[in-house]
């Protein structure tokens, strides 16, 4: 390979891809970091499976069994795995139905919830089946760092991945750890 | 009661018909059959029975319990016309409180409860004793008649030494085996009208095996008081002093001290309460004080009293030794007719006492002093912040001195023989004897009073305790000790105890012990600060973890600083101790928690397990079944 370029892959499990929205809020930084980082596997890239990389960013926790599979394979691939955002760190939205048994939770959303037409469970080998409650990635890897935030804000991947690519520890700010 | 009736109270639910349970024949309330339920002329019989025709907010949780003895379960009706009582008054109180107050304590039931229901005591001791076979059995009998019989489990119900023991509708049956399993399937297919649990089931023993100076003494009732007599009431604080005496309820606080600051607290009325919410898992030795030395109990009291110029006293006995109360009621009536307890006594005037017993519902946080205070005032038990203390403002803001029931003991016999002579029996500066209670691996559990340079070695060697691998010595909240430490005395310098003492030898799992404590710590955890209340959380879930083999180095750190975070920022001594079995087993023998990490290097969950939900629902490998 000719070039010596970091390689970063990112993901959106159980998340928004709202935190991978507030990464490209670095805005024309991007063009710098491009200069020094190649994606692999990535929304941004569309390459489906990840190979060996520096740095994983994971953004949302996990849901169902390929979130599983997809972490597994960052870990495995990954030097640096990160965990992003409030769903990778603490389940966030989608850990709101942790306390609701999973068949209600179906139910309310196929079965009888407003306006739904031909009312079943789905259900299909292709989609992937869910786990009986949402979990923060750390509860299945290791995980090398945490970045918070309902977003982390733009700043805040800035840092990480500088301090990185310099190979010194990140920190971060007072201001790109609260929130108020 | 123009409130209530608009509301047109219908005191049968429609769905939940309150039937009345079977009266137990040693319970306080008169006995009555089943009748067709609860209404509202029940609760005024009550109200003008217990309460003087008028319900205090401090009456509240006695009141509440009442209605559960004799109901089962306390309907929200129930709930409605006890806020409408109280609320007739200045400090009125909500249903929602009211509701919150049920909540708290764990033997309130405010959901329609079937007649008998059966609480199994989840002690490691009586785990250790084969509790688990008991609870199986039962849990098929409940499946088997839901709406006459349920079995839930409790903590400690104080019977280590002879578990693993149960209690039903409240009242104790310890040793549990087949034919009392037996008898109980009986009852529950019988449904007798009346059941008579002292006769059909074996009685809780004291099981004493060494007695000293406080269990060999048989103390003849108004000796003690008598001598202290003699002197004018300060006195009293003197010979205490000279004794040394330190509280025998587990922190060993200087009593003299105590009392000294209530006596000094300028007040119109002041508070003696003995402490008989023995929930330390593993300590059973007030229950055989209140048993068979309950005369120097109240004679300690009563010396309290007159010491501290207080008018007004209670037993606060945890629901768990309900079945002691009309032995403490026939002590206490038997004193006042002595003259030993009442207005004027033996003559003295101004020396007034009046003692009351009051309930406990189920909660090991109401043991510390300041929860045991709000829990005697009706309401939740939540540790106050202090200061001040209870010596200076406790029961209604009134100067209150707590002491634990051995303490009385002590004080009886400090006022019988003299501080110096009971200062004469020391060791580095622990004065007079402790008693200890002993379960676990041993041969001899049971009472056992020690002077305080006993080892934990000897002590091992007295009960017949072999292969020793630990000993937790003080309870879940006290030191788990492994064979480095046994040669240091039992004593307020090293190892300190309230009296638990409970013996594993090597064939436990210690990791399952400590499971014990901490859910145990989960579970009793009052709610009130996030630290405790999530942190006991965390600390039971992450060892969950341990116990599936998915747990990794990751996790050993997490505890680390959860157990660090419990330790600074928790409100009470609960949620400070609470991460204590954890530290004593990570810091002594790390294996057990190394021994049980995920052998996977990457993926620490289950995923056949995380998804069994969805594999019910048919959901997962649908595939295979799908068209």
């Amino acid at each position: 390979m000719s070039d010596n370029k970091v390689k970063v892959a990112t993901c959106s499990l159980a998340g928004c891809f709202g935190c991978h929205m507030s990464f490209l809020d670095i805005d024309e930084r991007i063009v710098d970091l491009i200069n020094h980082v190649r994606f692999d596997r990535s929304p941004l890239t569309d390459i489906k499976e990840v190979g060996h990389c520096a740095i994983g960013l994971v953004e949302g926790g996990l849901c169902n069994e390929e979130n599983v599979e997809v972490l597994k394979a960052f870990r495995e691939n990954c030097d640096l795995l990160v965990s992003v955002g409030a769903c990778a760190i603490n389940g966030g939205v989608p850990a709101m139905r942790n306390n609701i048994p999973l068949e209600e939770c179906l139910e309310t959303a196929y079965v009888n919830g407003i306006g739904v037409v031909d009312p079943q469970i789905p259900q299909h080998e292709d989609i992937p089946p869910l786990l009986n409650k949402v979990l923060p990635i750390h509860e299945a890897v290791h995980v090398d760092y945490f970045l918070p935030g309902c977003p982390p804000p733009a700043d805040a991947f800035w840092e990480l991945l500088t301090a990185v690519l310099e190979n010194r520890e990140p920190n971060l700010d007072y201001s790109l750890r609260h929130f108020d | 009661m123009e409130k209530v009736n608009k509301r047109q109270i219908n005191w049968i639910d429609k769905n939940n018909k309150m039937t009345q349970i079977p009266t137990l024949l040693c319970m306080t309330s008169p006995s009555v059959p089943y009748e067709i339920g609860l209404t509202e002329k029940h609760l005024n019989e009550l109200e003008a029975d217990h309460f003087n025709g008028q319900l205090n907010r401090k009456d509240l949780l006695q009141f509440l319990i009442a209605i559960q003895q004799r109901f089962g379960w306390i309907c929200k009706d129930a709930i409605a016309w006890c806020s409408h009582r109280i609320s007739q008054l200045e400090t009125g109180i909500s249903e929602q409180e009211i509701r919150g107050i049920i909540d708290f304590y764990s033997f309130l039931e405010k959901e329609a409860c079937p007649p008998l229901h059966l609480h199994l005591s989840t002690n490691v001791t009586d785990y250790m004793l084969g509790q688990q076979d008991h609870q199986a059995y039962f849990e098929t009998l409940a499946k088997e008649y839901p709406k006459r019989f349920r079995v839930t489990n409790t903590s400690c119900t104080g019977l280590c030494d002879q578990g693993p023991a149960a209690l039903l509708n409240g009242l104790p049956i310890p040793a549990l085996n087949n034919s009392i399993r037996e008898a109980i399937r009986k009852l529950v297919e019988e449904q007798p009208a009346k059941i008579d649990v002292a006769a059909t089931f074996p009685t809780p023993q004291d099981n004493i095996q060494l007695k000293d100076q406080l269990l060999n003494r048989q103390l003849q009732s108004g000796n003690a008081i008598k001598r202290v007599m003699t002197n004018p009431a300060e006195g009293f604080l003197g010979e205490l002093n000279a004794a040394r005496l330190r509280g025998r309820g587990g922190a060993g606080f200087p009593t003299g001290f105590k009392w000294q600051t209530c006596a000094d607290a300028d007040a119109s009325q002041k508070v003696v309460v003995c402490n008989a919410d023995e929930g330390e898992p593993g300590t059973f030795k007030d229950r055989v004080l209140l048993h068979s030395h309950i005369q120097q109990v109240i004679e300690g009291m009563t010396i309290a009293a007159r010491t501290v110029g207080a008018s007004l006293g209670f037993i606060y006995l945890r629901f768990e030794y309900q079945y002691l109360l009309p032995m403490l009621t026939a002590a206490i009536e038997e004193r006042v007719t002595q003259n030993l307890l009442g207005d004027a006594i033996l003559g003295e005037e101004d020396f007034n006492f009046h003692l009351h017993i009051h309930l406990g519902a189920g909660a090991y946080i109401c043991g510390e002093e300041s929860a045991l205070l709000e829990s005697l005032e009706g309401k939740r038990g939540i540790p106050r912040i202090r200061p001040p203390f209870p010596a200076q403002a406790g029961y209604l803001g009134y100067p209150t001195i707590v002491n634990n029931v051995e303490t009385f003991c002590c004080v009886a016999e400090v006022a019988l023989t003299g501080g110096a002579n009971f200062a004469s029996r020391q060791c580095e500066g622990s004065t007079g004897t402790k008693i200890h209670s002993i379960s676990g691996d041993c041969e001899r559990p049971g009472i056992y009073e020690l002077p305080f340079d006993t080892t934990v070695e000897d002590i091992l060697k007295l009960v017949g305790a072999k292969n020793t691998q630990a000993v937790q010595v003080g309870g879940p909240s006290g030191k788990l000790l492994f064979p480095e430490l046994f040669h240091e005395p039992v004593n307020f310098s090293h190892v300190s105890s309230g009296g638990s003492f409970m013996v594993f030898d090597e064939s436990r799992d210690l990791f399952n012990v400590v499971k014990n404590f901490t859910d145990f710590f989960h579970h009793e955890s009052c709610g009130f600060c996030t630290p405790c209340r999530v942190g006991c959380g965390v600390l039971s879930e992450t060892l969950d973890k341990f116990a599936k083999h998915h747990a990794s180095d990751d996790d050993i750190q997490h505890l680390r600083e959860m157990m660090e975070l419990m330790d600074v920022a928790s409100h009470c001594g609960l949620g400070q101790t609470a991460a204590h079995p954890v530290r004593f087993l990570l810091e002594g023998k790390p294996d057990f928690f190394k021994n049980k990490e995920t052998t996977d290097s990457v993926v620490k969950i289950d995923i056949h397990e995380e998804t069994s939900a969805a594999r019910e629902l048919h959901l997962a490998n649908a595939g295979e079944s799908h068209e």
